[in-house]
């Protein structure tokens, strides 16, 4: 019988050397207990890839302690939440040109801004409102030299989750300076 | 020590130890990845026979030793990659900038044309 609407948190020190443990912590749950989430086995990988890109942005750019893991399972989903009362977030849109930093101006809402291409992926972040965006990835032409070899790889994990993933959201909440990264999987995408 | 190698007449087979390329070893991969370029190998095949999962770091350091690479007229192949691992790769592209190969045989006919 599966178990539906059901959240298992895991805490992350936001350290390099604790993150294999973390990681293996989330799938070994997820594996043991599938019989009761339903999770979708073909999307095992997805969601491990998913899980250790997060926390890699945790590791390296958050500024806080701790961060909290909410893996919340639902009947035909699974969202995946990152939240921390670090450094919000500051990306370089737009090949460098403008840097976005939460919360936005108001004047940068609602708009689409280009964080990295590698050639035939653009992977995009949409500015919903002052406190939220989600990110997209548009196929763009095969461009000759491969722009991979060109720009740094530092979004690589902003990549791959937003492939991986069915939808990608970042949101800061001032009061009380929460950050959360949100990761939703649907099971019959 | 990240990778075993073996150097024949500069052409080097380096296999990869651990059983998670990640954060961890990326950097380690990097600076031995650039030693054996600098000592002028001509074709460096990366073995991933070990290789249960890579993350955007490891990624990254592939990158940036093809980057270092290139201009040095060094080649870098890939073979033995487990399902996951080429898929990750595949996701974000990087099968398209480098030449990816099911063995160490496979890749050797390639370079031998």
């Amino acid at each position: 019988m599966k178990k539906y609407s059901h959240t298992k948190s895991f805490i992350f020190h936001n350290k390099a050397e604790g993150l294999a443990s973390v990681v293996r912590s989330c799938v070994e749950y997820i594996e043991e207990q599938n019989e009761f989430l339903g999770v979708p086995v073909a999307i095992h990988s997805k969601i491990k890839w998913a899980i250790t890109e997060l926390l890699i942005n945790g590791a390296k750019h958050s500024g806080s302690e701790k961060s909290r893991l909410n893996l919340n399972f639902n009947k035909n989903n699974l969202t995946i939440e990152k939240e921390d009362s670090g450094t919000p977030l500051t990306l370089k849109v737009n090949s460098g040109t403008l840097k976005l930093s939460w919360p936005l101006d108001e004047n940068l809402v609602n708009q689409h801004f280009e964080v990295y291409r590698n050639g035939m992926d653009s992977l995009r972040v949409f500015t919903e409102n002052k406190k939220s965006a989600f990110f997209i990835v548009v196929e763009v032409e095969d461009e000759e030299m491969p722009l991979l070899l060109v720009n740094t790889s530092e979004h690589f994990g902003l990549m791959i989750i937003a492939k991986a993933s069915d939808r990608f959201t970042y949101s800061y909440e001032g009061k009380t300076r929460k950050n959360v990264f949100s990761i939703s999987f649907d099971y019959q995408a | 020590m990240i990778l075993q190698v073996n150097d024949l007449e500069n052409i080097v087979q380096a296999t990869i130890l651990p059983e998670e390329a990640s954060l961890a070893n990326a950097d380690m991969f990097k600076e031995e990845m650039i030693t054996l370029i600098a000592n002028g190998a001509r074709l460096i095949i990366v073995s991933f026979e070990n290789v249960n999962y890579i993350d955007s770091s490891f990624l990254g350091s592939l990158v940036v030793a093809l980057k270092y690479a290139m201009p040095r007229k060094t080649d870098i192949y890939l073979v033995a990659l487990k399902p996951d691992v080429k898929n990750l790769l595949t996701l974000i592209r990087m099968d398209k900038v480098f030449k990816i190969f099911t063995s160490y045989e496979q890749a050797m006919e390639t370079f031998n044309l």
